[in-house]
């Protein structure tokens, strides 16, 4: 799958889980989990999840805990697939 | 920065009435990432689940807090950090607990915890020291929790951000952390602290340090403090004097 086809999957992953619709409008690969998008860490399980189900792949703790933006996410993902 | 504090402290609180979190006790997925066996079946035997669940996060996402402050690269694999058996028990046995106190464990690592509820929120403690003694000494960690009752985008953030200087500003990114700021500033005068003290979070390498207390330029490393936010709800712990600990 291509990077950006990848992104654009992360993107749609993400979206329920954040309410602040600006940013959204304008996310990109270093738009942050926490300070930008303001994801809680219980919201954060819930988006690793949702990736594993979407790509088929494990996110072990330790790449979870690496994930500050969407980009770390997208590499992550290129990674395992 | 040199520590010189006896224990670490760290904080949690959870918004019960916060839409995306109810009925997570039906997520199985969300259960067998999070919890250990036991843990999910206090839940699922509770007859409040959704606040057994929350409190046993609230519990684990404390007592990370308090040992990442002890060991700065420490991974959140949340698992790791589980209840031990008696105070599950206990968890189990109270049908609408207003107070808990327990140990949750780490590795060879006990952190003691103490869980308030607050019907519409959790709130917990946690508190791990270097001599892995027991912990006794509730009375001597101060604490505020708060519902805010404002709507984040209807508060105008910019008045709020006079109250801070330029490097507390480098780590406030939204408004609830504003006003979780806000508020544990003004906790710190109620006990007596230097108007003029900072709330300071380092970045490091693109992410956040725990906070600390600075006044002029001097670090009060013997001071223990720790934030959290959840919905309308703020929350603040401080700890400091642990020499009379």
């Amino acid at each position: 799958m291509e990077e950006s086809a990848v992104f654009a999957k992360v993107v749609s992953l993400v979206t329920p889980f954040c309410k602040n619709a600006e940013v959204l409008n304008n996310i990109n690969e270093k738009t942050r989990f926490f300070e930008d998008l303001n994801v809680n860490s219980s919201r954060m399980v819930d988006i690793v999840l949702a990736v594993e189900d979407e790509f088929g792949i494990e996110v072990d703790d330790e790449s979870l805990n690496r994930i500050r933006c969407v980009g770390d996410t997208v590499k992550l993902i290129m990674e395992k697939i | 920065m040199k520590r010189r504090t006896l224990l670490h402290l760290g904080n949690d609180i959870v918004d019960l009435l916060s839409p995306d979190i109810q009925q997570k006790y039906l997520d199985q997925r969300f259960l067998q990432r999070v919890f250990t066996a036991q843990e999910i079946t206090t839940i699922q035997n509770h007859t409040n689940k959704n606040q057994v669940l929350w409190a046993i996060w609230a519990a684990k996402e404390a007592a990370y807090k308090a040992c990442q402050k002890q060991f700065p690269a420490l991974i959140f694999a949340h698992q790791k950090f589980f209840l031990n058996n008696s105070t599950l028990i206990s968890l189990a046995q109270s049908k609408e607990f207003k107070e808990l106190t327990g140990t949750l464990i780490y590795q060879n690592y006990t952190i003691n915890i103490k869980l308030q509820n607050y019907s519409d929120a959790i709130h917990c403690l946690a508190v791990i020291n270097d001599l892995q003694l027991p912990f006794k000494n509730w009375e001597k960690i101060h604490y505020s929790v708060l519902e805010t009752y404002l709507q984040p985008n209807n508060t105008n953030p910019l008045n709020l951000k006079k109250y801070f200087s330029e490097q507390e500003l480098m780590s406030i990114f939204s408004t609830e952390s504003l006003l979780t700021r806000l508020h544990a500033k003004q906790f710190l005068q109620t006990l007596g602290f230097d108007p003029c003290i900072e709330i300071i979070r380092p970045v490091q390498f693109n992410h956040l340090d725990p906070p600390h207390l600075v006044i002029g330029n001097q670090v009060l490393t013997d001071c223990e403090i720790s934030l959290s936010h959840d919905g309308q709800w703020v929350a603040v712990a401080v700890c400091y004097n642990q020499a009379n600990l």
